[in-house]
């Protein structure tokens, strides 16, 4: 038994619960992919009209899996994850600075879920911090090795992140192995970049599929509907 | 009486019950959960926390809601203002009775006993 405050933990486990069936990381990834294709395969003159219309719907979609991600992603739940486990609401901000603010005044240990949310913030900045020292390392270094450098880099982020937000072993080894392949394989310094950002899609989708296909194998449809 | 123990004499007997002080404590965590979350979550049976949910339901600290997510029907519990507070309230009187010391004070008084 730990020690900490049941509700914080019931909290945390809200939490992670909202990332326990993958289809975060999937549509994150899905994203990212019709971005790196929509990067790929610019509009050229004269357009042809396929792959104009490829590109456009590309970018189309990316923008929605963006700016409607949360709703996308109820919305999958709603048919895979609510019948199976069940439903609690979502985590709209951070729920431990939120359990840190409704804990306030002589109520179950403050101090315990101000620490832990303080914690979190760290978490959230070292790892921004870490990919944006990777991103300025793609564009201002010109060595092949950068590649597996910001793979390297990422890689660390992702194993901050990992308990989290139930990140599997897909991401913090895939990260490493891209930039290998980028250093080793990748002769276009213009077109490397999008091709990292491909490996980037793959692996969210492969680490949400992952995820997915575990939930899915754990958690069978029940037989009689509950309540 | 002292003030203190008249305290916890006047612990929320609703809210006391072990089974509904798991689900008032899920409840205060998050904002809403169906009831297989909290099935699941609580490790309860389906007519254990139906019976648990219809008295703190009675006692006016959680609001029941049928609804759907899609096509989806769920049983949506969540805590109402009076059941909030009710559990802050507990919180704080339970709080009370916490030893700090209480190794420490245990391993004293043995080593009396064995004197």
């Amino acid at each position: 038994m730990t020690s900490q405050s049941p509700v914080l933990d019931a909290s945390q486990r809200a939490w992670r619960y909202w990332f326990s069936d993958g289809l975060t990381n999937l549509v994150v990834g899905v994203g990212i992919l019709l971005m790196s294709y929509s990067i790929m395969n610019p509009p050229h003159w004269p357009p042809k009209p396929f792959a104009l219309a490829a590109w456009a719907i590309a970018l189309v979609l990316y923008v929605l899996t963006t700016v409607r991600h949360r709703e996308i992603v109820e919305w999958l739940k709603a048919k895979t994850t609510y019948p199976r486990t069940g439903y609690v609401s979502t985590p709209a901000n951070d729920p431990l600075c939120m359990a840190a603010t409704s804990l306030r005044g002589g109520s179950p240990q403050p101090e315990e879920a101000t620490r832990l949310a303080a914690a979190r913030r760290r978490s959230v900045y070292l790892k921004l911090a870490l990919v944006v020292v990777a991103s300025i390392g793609m564009i201002v270094i010109h060595q092949s090795w950068k590649w597996i450098a910001a793979g390297i880099i990422i890689a660390i982020a992702m194993l901050i992140a990992r308990k989290q937000y139930r990140v599997s072993w897909i991401i913090p080894v895939g990260f490493p192995l891209l930039g290998l392949y980028l250093t080793l394989y990748a002769t276009d310094r213009h077109t490397a970049p999008s091709h990292f950002l491909l490996g980037w899609g793959v692996l969210f989708v492969l680490d949400g599929g992952y995820t997915l296909v575990r939930y899915l194998l754990a958690n069978p449809l029940p037989k009689e509907p509950t309540a | 009486m002292t003030p203190e123990l008249e305290a916890l004499a006047t612990l929320d007997r609703i809210i006391h019950e072990p089974a509904r002080l798991m689900i008032m404590t899920v409840l205060y965590a998050v904002t809403e959960a169906d009831f297989l979350y909290l099935q699941r979550e609580c490790g309860f049976t389906q007519g254990n926390l139906s019976s648990h949910l219809g008295k703190l339901e009675t006692a006016g600290y959680v609001l029941i809601e049928k609804t759907f997510k899609g096509k989806y029907p769920l049983t949506i519990c969540s805590l109402t203002v009076k059941g909030r507070a009710a559990f802050e309230e507990y919180a704080q009187k339970i709080r009370a009775v916490q030893v700090a010391e209480a190794p420490s004070l245990t391993k004293q008084y043995a080593r009396e006993l064995q004197r």
